[in-house]
């Protein structure tokens, strides 16, 4: 307890020292490094699964990996260097395997005509900024979020990566620097390029995305007013 | 400033993280470059609906006892990785036994030589 106690006090770096001596016989070090990265770990990898299950699995496998790597870590870079890019290479690897999978969803221009359907004027992809999704609207959702895997997956995986750290999980650039290994202005423009070629793809594969962030936008407003 | 030295300025433009000096700058230079505007607004367009959606799970919380079955599954893994270490050592014990005894069975005489 008091070990554990101590050991928040300590950097990432040296907390891996510490379970480089350690491990396996003491997990005091390693137990607060999970803590204090799992919840970011986990929101990353969800971002990506959209499943409470799947991204447990997955942030488990990502500090299984690091567990595994700690005693070879050489602290040539940051640790979060290395944990976050075992994590992205995990939710860019789940990515792949979903797309081994047959499909299940609804198809967006499906969903898109039902939706017109019972309301003429309203684009399904609207009902995205609703707070309360019915079934009909979340499988709507999900089919945006199909989409938006799909469109990352024909992205190379350098501008996979650099989406999910920048527009999936928020990192700050100058985060992203330590993590990428990469300087300010090269990391802005990786990401740059990165939104351009999600733009386009997006464009091929789920519709323009202007109207649908129009609808999107419109939704919320109305939602705020009500 | 010319259209290439706004392109190394669109992110920061996306987020509104400039200057207002160089903001202002930028957004003047904009008037003059077609593609920097139609760009900034392709980039403005992922970077809003990818937060729109990074929204919807703000409350995302990694679920109660997570730690406990990671450790447990670590626990899992080294004592298999053990189990697999021990067996390994008796396994080539045993092939040394073996090897020694069938050395034995078809030169029975070889144990009893002198040196």
């Amino acid at each position: 307890m008091h070990s554990t106690m101590t050991n928040f006090s300590l950097s990432d770096e040296e907390l891996v020292k510490r379970c480089q001596k350690e491990l396996p016989h003491t997990t005091a070090a390693f137990e607060t490094l999970v803590s204090r990265h799992t919840q970011r770990v986990y929101r990353l990898v969800y971002q990506v699964v959209h499943n409470k299950e799947e991204a447990e699995d997955l942030t488990q496998e990502v500090f299984l990996r690091v567990y595994r790597g700690l005693r070879g870590f050489d602290h040539q870079a940051a640790f979060t260097t290395w944990l976050y890019r075992i994590a992205t290479n995990c939710a860019l690897d789940a990515l792949e395997k979903a797309q081994r999978r047959p499909r299940q969803l609804i198809s967006l221009e499906r969903a898109r005509s039902r939706s017109r359907s019972q309301e003429q004027e309203e684009d399904g992809l609207a009902r995205l900024a609703s707070p309360m999704p019915q079934p009909d609207e979340l499988a709507l959702r999900n089919e945006l979020r199909e989409c938006i895997n799909r469109v990352l997956r024909r992205l190379d995986r350098g501008q996979a990566q650099v989406l999910l750290l920048r527009d999936f999980e928020d990192t700050s650039y100058d985060e992203m620097t330590r993590i990428l290994e990469i300087g300010l202005s090269s990391v802005k423009m990786r990401v740059h390029r990165a939104r351009l070629a999600f733009q386009q793809y997006f464009g091929e594969l789920c519709g323009k995305m202007s109207q649908v962030l129009a609808q999107v936008q419109r939704k919320r407003t109305e939602g705020e007013r009500s | 400033m010319n259209c290439e030295e706004l392109q190394q300025l669109l992110p920061d433009l996306v987020d509104g993280s400039l200057p207002p000096d160089v903001q202002a700058e930028a957004e003047l230079a904009l008037l003059d470059c077609p593609q920097c505007r139609r760009e900034l607004e392709m980039v403005r367009q992922v970077r809003t609906l990818l937060l729109a959606i990074q929204a919807e799970r703000a409350d995302l919380q990694v679920p109660a006892g997570f730690e406990a079955r990671l450790l447990a599954r670590i626990h899992v893994e080294h004592t298999a990785l053990d189990f697999f270490d021990l067996s390994s050592r008796a396994l080539v014990q045993w092939l040394i036994e073996m090897m020694n005894l069938l050395g034995l069975l078809l030169d029975p005489g070889a144990y009893s030589r002198p040196a």
